[in-house]
C-alpha cells in the first residue's frame, strides 16, 4: 500500500523464545536508497532484529516483507539470495586470508567447477575488488596483501567491499564505527552515505548517535521491543534521540 | 592518512617476507648439514647421487604424511592416529597378499578403502560429539594400533607378490627422468623468474628474496635432475611423492576448497558465516589424511616388504615436527606445501647424515627435537618482535 518502493517491511514483527520476549510489535520500513538508522539501548531488540532481517532467525509473529513479498522463512542464504548483505560488527575478517579473498570468501568467482570442486579465477576477481575499493575510495597498493595488516578503517571498508561485491539491494551494517575512533570513523560514515549511489538501502544499527544523525535518512528508535519513536533526519537533535531512547516523557513528540 | 596506508603495507609485505626468508634459511641450513657432513664425517659420501636418491625415498613416508598433516594443523585439526592408520593398513595389506592370496590392483583399492574409512571415523567422531580432534585421534592412536595387532595375530607376514614389491623398488628411466623434472623445474623457474622481473613489490629486501628464490628453484632443479640421471633415475616413490606435492600445492592454492581450510584456520566464525560447511570440510579432511596415510602405507609396506604390525610408533609425531619446521601454525590458519616438503626434507637429512656419520638412532632423535626448539623459537622471537613494532 505505501507509495515507496520498499525493500524490506515489518508488519508487527514479533520474536519470542519461550517466556522471553526478544521484539514485541516492530513495524518499520526501508525504502530503495534510503539509509535507515536503528537506535536503542541495549536489549532494546536491535540485534535480534537484525539478524531476523538477514534471515537468521524466524519470527514468531507479524510479517517480514523483502521486495514487498512476505518472507517469515528467510534463511540468510536466501537472504543473501534476496540481496540483503551483513556487515558484522566483528567484521568477519579472515586475518590470514588476502583482502581480495576476504571479500570474494564463499563466493569466489572461478574458471572451472566440478560440483564443489572450483578452481578460482584470481585475475577477474582482482579486477572486480579494485573496482569495489575504488567505489569506496580505498586506497591500497596491493589486494593480495593479508587483511592482517590492515587499520581498523580499512579493514571496515574491506567488510563493506564485501557487502556490496554482489549489487545487494540492502545492507545491514552493525555498529560499523564502534570500533574505531570518532575521527578514523568519518571517512567510514561518508562512504556508507554514498552506498545509494550503487543502488542500494542501508539499515545502521549504531550506538554513536551522532552518527546516526549524520547518515540517516530517518531513524527509529526500539525500546524493550518495540518501535517508540520514527525520526525524520533533520527534524532531531542527539538531545531529543537520547531522551526517546532512554523513554524520558519530555523526549516523546 | 597516506603515510598511515603505506607504513601498513609496508608491514604487511615484511610479514609476507619473513616467510619466505624462513623458508630460504630453512632450505639452505639443509644444504648447509649436507656439506658439513659430506666433507667433514662422510669423506664425501652424503652429496654422491647415490645417497641423495636414498634420501629422497627415506623423506616420503614422513612427508606425505606431513602433507595431509599441515592441512589439519592449518584447520586448527591435528591427527595423532596417522601412524596407527598407517599400520592397520600395511597390515591389512600383507593378510591380503600373503595369507589371502589377493592381486596386487584389489589389494591397492582395498588399502585406500580402510584408509579413508577410517579417516571418515576420526572427522565424523569429531564433528558429530564436538570432541577436539586431539582426543579423537588420541583415542584411534590405541584402538586402531591395537586392531593392527588383533588383524595380524601380533604376526609379521613378509614377502608380498613382486607386483606390490616394485611399486617401491622401481625407478622411471634416467632419461624420463631428466625430462620430467627439467619439465617440472622449468615451470616454477619460469614462474619465479616472471614473478622477480615483474618487480611490483617495491621493497628492496623482496626483490632481493625473489632473486634468491629463483636461484634455489633452479638450483634444486638442475641439483634434481644430475642426481636422478646419474644414478638410476626417479625412485618411483619419489614420483608419487612428487605428484602429491604439485597437487596438494595447487589445491591450497588455487581452488575454493584449498581457500577454504586456510579460512576455517583463520576465522572458523567467518567462514561459517559466508556459508562454508565447517563439518564437511572437517570430515573431508581427515578422509584425505586417510587416503595420505593409506598412500604412505603402501610406500612402506613395498619398501620394507613386510608388514610388521608395531610399524610407525612415532610417525605421526614426526610428520607434526616436519610440518612446524616447515612453518605450519599449531594454532591453524598458516602453513604451505612447500614448507612442509623442505621441513620433511631437514628431518630426513638428520637422519641420513647421522646415521651416515655412525652416530647412534638415538642421537639423531635429540639432534631431531633440538631443530624443533630451534625453530620455534626463532618463530617466536620473530614473530613477538613483530608484534611490538
Amino acid at each position: 500500500m505505501s507509495v515507496r518502493e520498499n525493500v524490506v517491511e515489518a508488519k508487527n514483527l514479533g520474536k519470542s523464545y519461550g517466556a522471553v520476549t526478544a521484539l514485541d510489535d516492530i513495524s518499520f520500513e526501508i525504502g530503495r536508497g534510503e539509509i535507515v538508522g536503528f537506535a536503542g539501548d541495549n536489549g532494546a531488540g536491535k540485534s535480534t532484529l537484525m539478524k531476523m532481517v538477514a534471515g537468521d532467525v524466524t519470527p514468531t509473529a507479524g510479517e517480514l516483507l523483502v521486495n514487498n513479498k512476505t518472507e517469515n522463512n528467510l534463511t540468510t542464504k536466501h537472504a543473501q539470495e534476496l540481496g540483503i548483505s551483513m556487515v558484522y560488527q566483528d567484521l568477519a575478517l579472515c586475518d590470514n586470508l588476502e583482502i581480495v579473498e576476504n571479500i570474494f570468501l564463499g563466493r569466489e568467482l572461478t574458471r572451472f567447477e566440478l560440483g564443489k570442486f572450483k578452481v578460482i579465477d584470481k585475475d577477474r576477481m582482482l579486477a572486480r575488488s579494485q573496482e569495489l575499493l575504488d567505489i569506496l575510495d580505498l586506497e591500497l597498493p596491493s589486494l593480495e596483501e593479508p587483511v592482517t595488516a590492515l587499520s581498523g578503517g580499512q579493514r571496515q571498508l574491506v567488510a563493506i567491499a564485501r557487502a556490496i561485491a554482489f549489487s545487494p539491494k540492502l545492507v545491514i551494517m552493525d555498529e560499523p564505527t564502534a570500533a574505531l575512533s570518532v575521527k578514523a570513523g568519518q571517512p567510514l560514515l561518508e562512504q556508507i552515505r554514498r552506498l545509494p549511489e550503487t543502488g542500494c538501502s542501508v539499515m545502521f544499527v549504531s550506538h554513536r548517535l551522532s552518527d546516526l544523525l549524520d547518515t540517516c535518512d530517518r531513524i527509529y528508535v526500539l525500546r524493550r521491543g518495540n518501535v517508540t519513536h520514527e525520526f525524520t533526519a533533520g527534524n532531531v537533535s542527539e538531545a531529543e534521540l537520547l531522551h526517546a531512547i532512554a523513554g524520558v516523557s519530555e523526549g516523546n513528540q | 592518512m597516506a603515510n598511515a596506508r603505506a607504513r601498513d603495507v609496508k608491514n604487511s609485505t615484511l610479514a609476507a617476507d619473513t616467510r619466505k626468508i624462513r623458508l630460504l634459511l630453512l632450505a639452505f641450513a639443509t644444504i648447509l648439514l649436507w656439506l658439513a657432513f659430506d666433507l667433514i664425517f662422510t669423506d664425501g659420501f652424503v652429496l654422491t647421487p647415490r645417497n641423495l636418491t636414498t634420501l629422497s625415498v627415506q623423506m616420503t613416508v614422513t612427508c606425505i604424511l606431513a602433507i595431509g598433516m599441515t592441512w589439519l594443523l592449518i584447520a586448527r585439526e591435528i591427527d595423532l592416529s596417522a601412524g596407527a592408520v598407517m599400520a592397520l593398513v600395511i597390515v591389512v595389506i600383507y593378510q591380503l597378499q600373503v595369507v589371502h592370496d589377493v592381486g596386487t590392483l584389489i589389494t591397492l583399492i582395498v588399502a585406500l578403502a580402510v584408509g579413508v574409512l577410517l579417516g571418515l571415523i576420526n572427522g565424523s567422531i569429531r564433528v558429530v560429539l564436538m570432541v577436539p580432534s586431539f582426543v579423537v585421534t588420541l583415542a584411534g592412536f590405541s584402538w586402531i594400533r591395537g586392531t593392527a595387532f588383533i588383524v595380524s595375530e601380533g604376526q609379521t607376514h613378509a614377502g608380498a607378490k613382486d607386483s606390490f614389491y616394485l611399486i617401491s623398488n622401481s625407478y622411471l628411466p634416467p632419461a624420463f627422468s631428466i625430462a620430467l623434472i627439467v619439465l617440472i623445474g622449468g615451470y616454477f623457474s619460469w614462474k619465479a623468474l616472471r614473478n622477480t622481473l615483474a618487480g611490483q613489490r617495491k621493497l628492496p629486501i623482496s626483490r632481493v628474496l625473489d632473486w634468491l628464490q629463483l636461484l634455489v628453484v633452479v638450483g634444486v632443479t638442475i641439483g634434481a635432475a644430475v642426481v636422478f640421471y646419474v644414478y638410476r633415475g626417479l625412485p618411483f616413490p619419489v614420483l608419487i611423492l612428487l605428484v602429491v606435492i604439485l597437487a596438494t600445492n595447487w589445491v591450497s592454492t588455487s581452488t575454493t576448497f584449498g581457500r577454504h581450510i586456510y579460512a576455517l584456520g583463520g576465522n572458523p566464525l567467518a567462514a561459517r558465516r559466508v556459508g562454508i560447511s565447517i563439518s564437511l570440510m572437517t570430515i573431508g579432511l581427515f578422509a584425505l589424511m586417510g587416503a595420505f596415510t593409506a598412500l604412505a602405507g603402501v610406500i612402506q609396506a613395498s619398501l620394507l616388504d613386510a608388514g610388521p604390525p608395531g610399524i610407525g610408533q612415532l610417525l605421526a609425531l614426526n610428520a607434526i615436527s616436519a610440518a612446524i619446521i616447515g612453518g605450519t601454525s599449531l594454532f591453524g590458519g598458516y602453513g604451505s606445501i612447500w614448507g612442509t616438503v623442505v621441513g620433511s626434507l631437514m628431518m630426513a637429512s638428520i637422519a641420513n647424515c647421522l646415521s651416515l656419520a655412525g652416530v647412534d638412532t638415538f642421537f639423531q632423535m635429540v639432534a631431531t627435537g633440538l631443530i624443533l626448539i630451534i625453530t620455534i623459537a626463532v618463530d617466536s622471537l620473530v614473530m613477538n618482535r613483530g608484534k611490538g613494532a
